[in-house]
Protein backbone atom coordinates (compact mmCIF):
# COMPACT_ATOMS: atom_id res chain seq x y z
CA UNK A 1 0.00 0.00 0.00
CA UNK A 2 2.88 2.55 0.88
CA UNK A 3 5.06 0.98 -1.83
CA UNK A 4 5.08 2.67 -5.12
CA UNK A 5 5.04 -0.04 -8.30
CA UNK A 6 8.60 -0.63 -8.31
CA UNK A 7 8.67 -1.95 -4.74
CA UNK A 8 10.36 1.33 -3.28
CA UNK A 9 9.13 3.12 -0.50
CA UNK A 10 6.36 6.00 -1.53
CA UNK A 11 8.06 9.51 -1.40
CA UNK A 12 4.70 11.14 0.54
CA UNK A 13 5.70 8.51 3.15
CA UNK A 14 9.30 8.68 3.29
CA UNK A 15 8.41 12.46 4.47
CA UNK A 16 6.16 12.05 6.27
CA UNK A 17 7.98 9.64 8.25
CA UNK A 18 10.68 12.24 8.43
CA UNK A 19 8.79 14.55 9.26
CA UNK A 20 7.14 12.57 12.35
CA UNK A 21 10.12 12.17 13.64
CA UNK A 22 11.62 15.48 13.21
CA UNK A 23 8.50 17.02 14.52
CA UNK A 24 9.09 14.21 17.85
CA UNK A 25 12.46 15.84 18.17
CA UNK A 26 11.35 19.04 18.80
CA UNK A 27 8.30 18.14 21.32
CA UNK A 28 10.69 16.23 23.21
CA UNK A 29 13.45 19.53 23.03
CA UNK A 30 10.25 21.63 24.28
CA UNK A 31 9.35 18.94 26.99
CA UNK A 32 13.02 19.15 28.10
CA UNK A 33 13.07 22.72 28.20
CA UNK A 34 9.73 22.83 30.25
CA UNK A 35 10.66 20.45 32.67
CA UNK A 36 13.96 21.83 33.73
CA UNK A 37 12.56 25.24 33.53
CA UNK A 38 9.96 24.06 35.84
CA UNK A 39 12.27 21.42 38.28
CA UNK A 40 15.24 23.92 38.23
CA UNK A 41 14.37 27.79 37.14
CA UNK A 42 10.93 27.79 38.71
CA UNK A 43 12.27 29.50 41.59
CA UNK A 44 14.50 31.99 40.02
CA UNK A 45 12.09 33.18 37.96
CA UNK A 46 9.64 33.60 40.86
CA UNK A 47 12.41 35.84 42.25
CA UNK A 48 13.02 38.02 39.69
CA UNK A 49 9.67 38.51 39.63
CA UNK A 50 9.45 39.68 43.31
CA UNK A 51 12.29 41.38 42.73
CA UNK A 52 11.27 42.97 40.09
CA UNK A 53 8.22 44.02 42.18
CA UNK A 54 10.55 45.27 45.35
CA UNK A 55 12.62 47.57 43.20
CA UNK A 56 9.68 49.31 41.58
CA UNK A 57 8.57 50.40 45.30
CA UNK A 58 12.00 51.02 46.22
CA UNK A 59 12.16 53.61 43.60
CA UNK A 60 8.92 55.08 44.49
CA UNK A 61 10.04 54.96 48.23
CA UNK A 62 13.30 56.66 47.48
CA UNK A 63 11.02 59.14 45.58
CA UNK A 64 9.29 59.21 48.78
CA UNK A 65 11.89 60.35 50.61
CA UNK A 66 13.88 62.67 48.85
CA UNK A 67 10.56 64.88 47.85
CA UNK A 68 10.18 64.89 51.67
CA UNK A 69 13.43 65.67 52.33
CA UNK A 70 12.83 68.85 49.94
CA UNK A 71 9.88 69.84 51.93
CA UNK A 72 11.19 69.98 54.67
CA UNK A 73 14.35 71.98 53.91
CA UNK A 74 11.96 74.36 51.92
CA UNK A 75 9.73 74.64 55.15
CA UNK A 76 12.80 75.41 57.54
CA UNK A 77 14.31 77.85 54.92
CA UNK A 78 10.91 79.90 54.77
CA UNK A 79 10.53 79.80 58.54
CA UNK A 80 14.06 80.57 59.47
CA UNK A 81 14.30 83.40 56.92
CA UNK A 82 17.86 81.31 56.60
CA UNK A 83 20.50 83.05 53.69
CA UNK A 84 23.00 79.72 53.89
CA UNK A 85 21.54 76.31 52.88
CA UNK A 86 20.86 73.44 55.48
CA UNK A 87 20.79 70.70 53.31
CA UNK A 88 23.88 69.24 54.42
CA UNK A 89 22.84 69.32 58.31
CA UNK A 90 19.51 68.19 57.76
CA UNK A 91 20.94 65.49 55.64
CA UNK A 92 23.19 64.21 58.30
CA UNK A 93 20.44 64.70 60.79
CA UNK A 94 18.20 62.20 59.06
CA UNK A 95 20.23 59.41 60.59
CA UNK A 96 19.32 60.25 64.24
CA UNK A 97 18.86 56.90 66.28
CA UNK A 98 17.66 56.43 69.88
CA UNK A 99 18.84 53.33 71.59
CA UNK A 100 16.17 52.34 73.92
CA UNK A 101 16.96 51.37 77.49
CA UNK A 102 18.06 47.55 78.20
CA UNK A 103 15.02 45.79 79.70
CA UNK A 104 17.49 42.69 80.91
CA UNK A 105 16.96 44.05 84.09
CA UNK A 106 13.15 45.74 83.71
CA UNK A 107 13.20 47.13 87.29
CA UNK A 108 13.30 51.60 86.51
CA UNK A 109 13.18 51.13 82.90
CA UNK A 110 9.58 53.45 82.64
CA UNK A 111 12.04 56.51 84.22
CA UNK A 112 15.05 55.39 81.71
CA UNK A 113 12.67 55.03 78.92
CA UNK A 114 11.21 59.22 79.48
CA UNK A 115 15.11 59.98 80.08
CA UNK A 116 15.77 58.88 76.73
CA UNK A 117 12.85 59.91 75.11
CA UNK A 118 13.04 63.81 77.06
CA UNK A 119 16.59 63.57 75.80
CA UNK A 120 15.77 62.41 72.19
CA UNK A 121 12.87 65.47 72.03
CA UNK A 122 15.19 68.26 73.69
CA UNK A 123 17.86 67.38 70.77
CA UNK A 124 15.38 67.73 67.61
CA UNK A 125 14.57 70.75 69.33
CA UNK A 126 18.18 71.92 70.07
CA UNK A 127 19.31 71.15 66.18
CA UNK A 128 16.37 73.11 65.15
CA UNK A 129 17.34 76.25 66.70
CA UNK A 130 20.33 75.31 66.07
CA UNK A 131 19.95 75.92 62.27
CA UNK A 132 17.35 77.83 61.74
CA UNK A 133 17.67 80.71 64.96
CA UNK A 134 14.84 82.49 63.57
CA UNK A 135 12.28 80.28 63.47
CA UNK A 136 8.99 81.56 65.59
CA UNK A 137 8.47 79.70 68.77
CA UNK A 138 5.34 78.30 67.96
CA UNK A 139 6.42 76.82 64.61
CA UNK A 140 9.62 74.81 65.94
CA UNK A 141 7.15 71.64 67.35
CA UNK A 142 5.72 71.68 63.49
CA UNK A 143 9.06 71.85 61.83
CA UNK A 144 9.74 68.86 64.63
CA UNK A 145 7.28 66.83 63.49
CA UNK A 146 7.83 67.39 59.91
CA UNK A 147 11.73 66.35 61.12
CA UNK A 148 10.37 63.13 62.52
CA UNK A 149 8.33 62.40 59.40
CA UNK A 150 11.15 62.86 56.95
CA UNK A 151 13.61 60.77 59.52
CA UNK A 152 10.73 58.27 59.42
CA UNK A 153 10.72 58.05 55.54
CA UNK A 154 14.08 57.84 55.30
CA UNK A 155 14.47 55.00 57.70
CA UNK A 156 11.82 53.22 55.47
CA UNK A 157 13.64 53.81 53.00
CA UNK A 158 16.79 52.69 53.87
CA UNK A 159 15.52 49.41 55.77
CA UNK A 160 13.49 47.95 52.40
CA UNK A 161 16.76 49.09 50.48
CA UNK A 162 19.28 46.87 53.23
CA UNK A 163 16.76 44.10 53.32
CA UNK A 164 16.38 44.50 48.68
CA UNK A 165 19.87 44.09 48.28
CA UNK A 166 20.34 41.53 50.47
CA UNK A 167 18.08 39.27 48.93
CA UNK A 168 19.89 40.20 45.64
CA UNK A 169 23.36 39.66 46.77
CA UNK A 170 22.77 36.49 49.06
CA UNK A 171 20.09 35.31 46.46
CA UNK A 172 18.24 34.19 49.44
CA UNK A 173 14.33 33.61 48.55
CA UNK A 174 13.20 33.82 52.01
CA UNK A 175 14.77 37.51 52.54
CA UNK A 176 13.09 38.38 49.31
CA UNK A 177 9.67 36.58 49.72
CA UNK A 178 9.41 38.28 53.11
CA UNK A 179 10.11 41.69 51.17
CA UNK A 180 7.80 41.65 48.75
CA UNK A 181 4.98 40.20 51.42
CA UNK A 182 5.65 42.89 53.40
CA UNK A 183 5.85 45.25 50.71
CA UNK A 184 1.82 46.65 50.25
CA UNK A 185 1.82 47.25 54.48
CA UNK A 186 5.18 49.52 54.13
CA UNK A 187 4.08 51.40 50.95
CA UNK A 188 0.65 52.06 53.22
CA UNK A 189 2.52 53.24 55.94
CA UNK A 190 5.35 55.53 53.46
CA UNK A 191 2.58 56.94 51.71
CA UNK A 192 0.96 58.09 54.72
CA UNK A 193 4.31 59.15 56.33
CA UNK A 194 4.48 61.04 53.17
CA UNK A 195 1.34 62.80 53.68
CA UNK A 196 1.81 63.57 57.61
CA UNK A 197 4.76 65.50 56.13
CA UNK A 198 2.01 68.11 53.84
CA UNK A 199 0.24 68.02 57.06
CA UNK A 200 3.59 69.48 59.68
CA UNK A 201 4.24 71.70 56.39
CA UNK A 202 1.18 73.55 56.51
CA UNK A 203 0.25 72.99 60.28
CA UNK A 204 -2.84 71.63 59.85
CA UNK A 205 -4.63 69.78 62.62
CA UNK A 206 -3.92 65.18 62.24
CA UNK A 207 -6.60 62.42 63.30
CA UNK A 208 -4.38 61.62 66.32
CA UNK A 209 -5.41 65.51 67.37
CA UNK A 210 -9.04 64.58 67.63
CA UNK A 211 -8.48 63.79 72.04
CA UNK A 212 -7.06 67.75 71.48
CA UNK A 213 -9.83 69.21 69.86
CA UNK A 214 -12.62 67.70 72.19
CA UNK A 215 -10.43 69.13 75.19
CA UNK A 216 -10.37 72.13 72.86
CA UNK A 217 -14.22 72.38 72.10
CA UNK A 218 -14.74 71.79 76.08
CA UNK A 219 -12.54 74.78 76.89
CA UNK A 220 -13.19 77.00 74.23
CA UNK A 221 -14.11 80.68 75.77
CA UNK A 222 -12.75 79.76 79.03
CA UNK A 223 -10.06 80.83 81.36
CA UNK A 224 -6.96 78.86 79.75
CA UNK A 225 -3.78 78.26 82.54
CA UNK A 226 -0.45 76.51 81.62
CA UNK A 227 -0.19 73.37 84.07
CA UNK A 228 3.09 71.16 82.58
CA UNK A 229 5.73 71.62 80.15
CA UNK A 230 3.31 72.76 76.49
CA UNK A 231 0.15 71.58 78.30
CA UNK A 232 -2.46 73.80 79.62
CA UNK A 233 -5.85 72.92 81.28
CA UNK A 234 -8.63 75.16 82.55
CA UNK A 235 -12.01 74.71 85.05
CA UNK A 236 -15.54 75.26 84.58
CA UNK A 237 -18.54 74.26 86.04
CA UNK A 238 -21.16 72.01 84.95
CA UNK A 239 -24.29 71.09 87.05
CA UNK A 240 -23.10 71.77 90.23
CA UNK A 241 -19.70 69.93 88.93
CA UNK A 242 -16.15 71.15 88.64
CA UNK A 243 -15.38 69.95 85.78
CA UNK A 244 -11.34 70.37 84.71
CA UNK A 245 -9.63 69.53 81.21
CA UNK A 246 -6.16 69.20 79.82
CA UNK A 247 -4.82 69.50 76.62
CA UNK A 248 -1.21 69.82 75.16
CA UNK A 249 -0.70 73.42 73.85
CA UNK A 250 -2.14 74.81 70.35
CA UNK A 251 -1.42 75.31 68.12
CA UNK A 252 1.62 74.00 67.85
CA UNK A 253 2.32 70.32 66.98
CA UNK A 254 2.60 69.48 71.00
CA UNK A 255 1.97 66.31 72.60
CA UNK A 256 2.24 67.94 76.06
CA UNK A 257 3.12 66.19 79.31
CA UNK A 258 -0.12 64.81 80.03
CA UNK A 259 1.14 62.61 82.76
CA UNK A 260 2.31 65.33 84.43
CA UNK A 261 -0.16 67.34 84.08
CA UNK A 262 -2.42 64.89 85.49
CA UNK A 263 -0.23 64.08 88.46
CA UNK A 264 -0.23 68.04 89.50
CA UNK A 265 -3.75 68.43 88.72
CA UNK A 266 -4.98 65.45 91.30
CA UNK A 267 -2.04 66.77 93.93
CA UNK A 268 -3.46 69.95 94.01
CA UNK A 269 -6.70 68.29 94.68
CA UNK A 270 -5.29 66.27 97.36
CA UNK A 271 -6.63 62.96 95.17
CA UNK A 272 -9.94 64.45 95.53
CA UNK A 273 -10.55 63.47 91.77
CA UNK A 274 -14.17 61.70 91.29
CA UNK A 275 -13.39 60.60 87.96
CA UNK A 276 -10.74 60.89 85.20
CA UNK A 277 -12.14 61.15 81.33
CA UNK A 278 -9.01 60.53 78.76
CA UNK A 279 -10.17 60.57 75.25
CA UNK A 280 -8.16 59.76 72.93
CA UNK A 281 -8.00 58.20 68.98
CA UNK A 282 -7.62 54.62 68.74
CA UNK A 283 -6.47 52.64 65.34
CA UNK A 284 -9.40 50.83 64.11
CA UNK A 285 -9.77 47.29 62.50
CA UNK A 286 -10.51 47.09 58.87
CA UNK A 287 -14.01 47.31 58.28
CA UNK A 288 -14.79 49.90 60.91
CA UNK A 289 -15.84 52.97 60.44
CA UNK A 290 -13.46 56.27 60.60
CA UNK A 291 -15.00 58.67 63.05
CA UNK A 292 -16.68 55.76 65.31
CA UNK A 293 -16.44 55.69 69.11
CA UNK A 294 -16.36 53.64 71.65
CA UNK A 295 -16.31 53.67 75.34
CA UNK A 296 -14.25 51.64 78.07
CA UNK A 297 -12.01 52.06 81.09
CA UNK A 298 -8.54 52.53 81.75
CA UNK A 299 -6.32 54.99 80.40
CA UNK A 300 -6.41 56.18 77.09
CA UNK A 301 -2.92 57.17 76.02
CA UNK A 302 -0.68 55.28 73.52
CA UNK A 303 2.85 56.12 72.84
CA UNK A 304 5.62 54.59 74.55
CA UNK A 305 3.95 53.52 77.48
CA UNK A 306 5.63 55.88 79.73
CA UNK A 307 2.50 58.77 80.46
CA UNK A 308 0.48 55.56 80.59
CA UNK A 309 2.41 53.76 83.17
CA UNK A 310 2.55 57.41 84.96
CA UNK A 311 -1.23 57.82 84.89
CA UNK A 312 -2.02 54.68 86.00
CA UNK A 313 0.23 54.36 88.88
CA UNK A 314 -1.24 58.02 90.48
CA UNK A 315 -5.11 56.85 89.45
CA UNK A 316 -4.28 53.59 91.18
CA UNK A 317 -2.98 55.42 94.36
CA UNK A 318 -5.82 57.46 94.63
CA UNK A 319 -8.21 54.97 93.26
CA UNK A 320 -9.69 57.12 90.76
CA UNK A 321 -11.99 55.55 87.77
CA UNK A 322 -10.39 55.91 84.45
CA UNK A 323 -13.08 56.17 81.61
CA UNK A 324 -11.41 55.92 78.09
CA UNK A 325 -13.62 56.93 75.01
CA UNK A 326 -11.70 56.44 71.64
CA UNK A 327 -12.13 57.96 68.38
CA UNK A 328 -11.45 54.78 65.62
CA UNK A 329 -9.83 55.84 62.43
CA UNK A 330 -6.55 54.03 60.32
CA UNK A 331 -3.22 55.15 61.05
CA UNK A 332 -2.81 56.63 57.77
CA UNK A 333 -5.93 58.77 59.00
CA UNK A 334 -3.87 59.49 62.48
CA UNK A 335 -0.57 61.49 61.01
CA UNK A 336 -2.81 63.26 58.30
CA UNK A 337 -4.96 65.87 57.82
CA UNK A 338 -7.87 65.05 59.88
CA UNK A 339 -11.05 63.98 57.91
CA UNK A 340 -14.92 65.51 57.46
CA UNK A 341 -15.81 62.38 59.57
CA UNK A 342 -13.36 62.39 62.72
CA UNK A 343 -14.03 66.12 63.19
CA UNK A 344 -17.87 65.26 63.28
CA UNK A 345 -17.22 62.52 66.03
CA UNK A 346 -15.61 65.27 68.13
CA UNK A 347 -19.58 66.96 68.98
CA UNK A 348 -20.30 63.52 69.45
CA UNK A 349 -17.89 62.89 71.95
CA UNK A 350 -18.26 65.91 74.04
CA UNK A 351 -21.93 64.72 74.21
CA UNK A 352 -21.00 61.41 75.62
CA UNK A 353 -18.82 63.28 78.01
CA UNK A 354 -21.54 65.02 79.20
CA UNK A 355 -23.76 62.11 79.72
CA UNK A 356 -20.96 60.27 81.50
CA UNK A 357 -20.57 63.16 84.00
CA UNK A 358 -24.63 63.50 84.27
CA UNK A 359 -24.75 59.54 85.13
CA UNK A 360 -21.39 58.60 87.00
CA UNK A 361 -21.02 61.70 89.02
CA UNK A 362 -22.73 63.32 91.64
CA UNK A 363 -23.28 67.16 92.81
CA UNK A 364 -20.17 68.58 94.36
CA UNK A 365 -17.54 66.36 92.95
CA UNK A 366 -14.80 67.17 90.52
CA UNK A 367 -14.13 65.79 87.11
CA UNK A 368 -11.04 65.46 84.92
CA UNK A 369 -10.96 65.24 81.25
CA UNK A 370 -8.13 64.75 79.63
CA UNK A 371 -7.90 65.19 75.52
CA UNK A 372 -4.69 62.98 74.55
CA UNK A 373 -3.87 64.36 71.51
CA UNK A 374 -1.63 66.17 68.76
CA UNK A 375 -2.74 69.77 69.10
CA UNK A 376 -1.54 70.71 65.48
CA UNK A 377 -3.97 73.26 64.20
CA UNK A 378 -5.78 73.57 67.42
CA UNK A 379 -6.48 76.19 69.71
CA UNK B 1 14.62 64.96 40.09
CA UNK B 2 15.13 66.69 36.67
CA UNK B 3 16.67 63.88 35.35
CA UNK B 4 13.83 61.91 36.14
CA UNK B 5 11.08 64.02 34.44
CA UNK B 6 13.29 64.22 31.37
CA UNK B 7 13.13 60.49 31.44
CA UNK B 8 9.47 60.96 31.47
CA UNK B 9 9.58 63.26 28.27
CA UNK B 10 12.06 60.63 25.75
CA UNK B 11 9.99 58.22 26.89
CA UNK B 12 6.70 60.19 25.99
CA UNK B 13 8.55 61.08 22.81
CA UNK B 14 9.62 58.23 22.15
CA UNK B 15 6.20 56.43 22.29
CA UNK B 16 4.59 59.00 20.31
CA UNK B 17 6.94 58.23 17.33
CA UNK B 18 7.40 54.73 16.74
CA UNK B 19 3.34 54.80 17.23
CA UNK B 20 3.41 57.09 13.87
CA UNK B 21 5.60 54.97 12.36
CA UNK B 22 3.64 51.84 13.35
CA UNK B 23 0.22 54.12 11.70
CA UNK B 24 2.47 54.80 8.74
CA UNK B 25 4.04 51.14 8.19
CA UNK B 26 0.84 49.53 8.87
CA UNK B 27 -1.36 51.89 6.85
CA UNK B 28 1.08 50.84 3.87
CA UNK B 29 0.60 47.41 4.00
CA UNK B 30 -3.02 47.26 4.25
CA UNK B 31 -2.96 49.29 1.06
CA UNK B 32 -0.70 47.36 -0.96
CA UNK B 33 -2.53 43.85 0.39
CA UNK B 34 -5.59 45.63 -0.64
CA UNK B 35 -4.70 45.77 -4.38
CA UNK B 36 -2.52 42.87 -4.76
CA UNK B 37 -4.65 39.92 -2.54
CA UNK B 38 -3.71 37.06 -5.01
CA UNK B 39 -0.52 37.08 -4.32
CA UNK B 40 2.48 37.19 -2.16
CA UNK B 41 3.49 40.22 -1.85
CA UNK B 42 7.00 41.04 0.08
CA UNK B 43 6.94 44.38 -0.09
CA UNK B 44 3.42 44.79 2.00
CA UNK B 45 4.82 42.00 4.20
CA UNK B 46 7.87 44.02 4.85
CA UNK B 47 5.51 46.62 5.95
CA UNK B 48 3.12 44.38 7.79
CA UNK B 49 6.30 43.46 10.06
CA UNK B 50 7.29 46.86 10.42
CA UNK B 51 4.42 47.98 11.50
CA UNK B 52 3.68 45.38 14.10
CA UNK B 53 7.28 45.80 15.77
CA UNK B 54 6.70 49.54 15.93
CA UNK B 55 3.73 48.89 17.59
CA UNK B 56 5.02 46.99 20.20
CA UNK B 57 7.69 49.37 20.87
CA UNK B 58 5.27 52.10 21.18
CA UNK B 59 3.55 50.07 24.02
CA UNK B 60 6.68 49.14 25.43
CA UNK B 61 7.32 52.48 25.85
CA UNK B 62 3.74 54.19 26.72
CA UNK B 63 3.87 51.17 29.70
CA UNK B 64 7.41 52.35 30.35
CA UNK B 65 6.37 55.94 30.98
CA UNK B 66 2.86 55.11 32.32
CA UNK B 67 5.17 53.10 35.24
CA UNK B 68 7.63 56.10 36.04
CA UNK B 69 4.66 58.13 36.26
CA UNK B 70 2.68 56.06 38.69
CA UNK B 71 6.27 56.06 40.63
CA UNK B 72 5.79 59.92 40.81
CA UNK B 73 2.36 60.94 41.05
CA UNK B 74 1.95 62.56 44.99
CA UNK B 75 -1.28 63.19 46.30
CA UNK B 76 -2.05 66.75 47.06
CA UNK B 77 -4.57 66.86 49.80
CA UNK B 78 -7.36 69.46 48.89
CA UNK B 79 -7.92 71.06 52.71
CA UNK B 80 -10.54 73.05 53.61
CA UNK B 81 -11.46 75.94 56.52
CA UNK B 82 -14.81 75.84 57.48
CA UNK B 83 -15.68 79.61 59.09
CA UNK B 84 -18.39 79.79 62.18
CA UNK B 85 -20.31 82.95 63.50
CA UNK B 86 -20.00 82.75 67.24
CA UNK B 87 -23.60 83.63 67.57
CA UNK B 88 -25.73 80.39 67.43
CA UNK B 89 -28.79 81.96 65.88
CA UNK B 90 -27.37 83.41 63.28
CA UNK B 91 -25.96 80.20 61.67
CA UNK B 92 -23.74 82.05 59.44
CA UNK B 93 -21.05 79.52 58.22
CA UNK B 94 -18.77 79.54 55.21
CA UNK B 95 -16.10 77.53 53.77
CA UNK B 96 -13.02 78.19 52.03
CA UNK B 97 -9.33 76.62 50.95
CA UNK B 98 -7.43 76.20 53.91
CA UNK B 99 -4.60 79.17 54.35
CA UNK B 100 -1.44 78.79 56.03
CA UNK B 101 -2.01 80.26 59.46
CA UNK B 102 -5.24 79.12 60.37
CA UNK B 103 -6.07 76.95 62.55
CA UNK B 104 -9.50 75.87 64.72
CA UNK B 105 -10.69 78.37 67.16
CA UNK B 106 -9.06 81.11 65.58
CA UNK B 107 -10.95 84.59 64.84
CA UNK B 108 -11.10 85.47 62.09
CA UNK B 109 -12.63 89.29 62.33
CA UNK B 110 -16.53 89.71 62.48
CA UNK B 111 -20.21 87.79 60.87
CA UNK B 112 -21.07 89.65 57.66
CA UNK B 113 -24.92 89.01 58.94
CA UNK B 114 -24.81 89.99 62.57
CA UNK B 115 -21.54 91.53 62.98
CA UNK B 116 -20.70 88.82 65.80
CA UNK B 117 -17.35 86.99 65.97
CA UNK B 118 -16.35 84.59 63.52
CA UNK B 119 -14.07 81.93 64.52
CA UNK B 120 -12.68 78.75 62.55
CA UNK B 121 -14.69 75.83 63.70
CA UNK B 122 -13.39 72.89 61.79
CA UNK B 123 -10.39 72.52 59.03
CA UNK B 124 -10.56 69.19 57.36
CA UNK B 125 -9.32 67.43 54.25
CA UNK B 126 -11.72 66.49 50.85
CA UNK B 127 -10.63 64.21 48.43
CA UNK B 128 -7.33 64.26 46.70
CA UNK B 129 -5.98 66.05 44.03
CA UNK B 130 -3.14 64.03 42.09
CA UNK B 131 -0.24 66.24 40.81
CA UNK B 132 2.49 64.63 38.14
Amino acid sequence: MYTSSNGKLDANVIGLFNDSISSYIVQLIYFLILIFTLAFLNQRLQTFIWLREAEASLKRLKFLASKSKEITIKKIKELGKLETDPTNFIESFLDFFVIEPTSLDPYGIVNKLKHVIDLRNERIEAFIKQIAPNIPPMYISNVEGLLETTIGLNELYRLVRHYFMLGKKTKNMIFIMQLQMNLPIIMRYAEAYFNATYAFSNGTPIGDGVGALVASKLMWGKNVKPIANKTVFSEFEYNKRRIIVIKAEGPGAEVGNIDDAIERIINMNGGLISRIIMVDAALKLEGEKTGSIAEGVGAAIGGTGVEKFKIEEIATKYKIPLDAIIIKMSLEEAITTMKKDIIESADNVVQRIFDIIDTRSSEGETILIVGVGNSMGIL
Amino acid sequence: MEKSSSKVNILMILSAIFSVFSLIFLFVAIINIRFDYNELDIFSLDFLIAGIICMFLSIYFSYKYKQLLRLRFLKMPQIVTSIKCVNKICNYKEERLFQEGDYIFKGIGKCPKCNGDLFINAIYTLDSKIKK
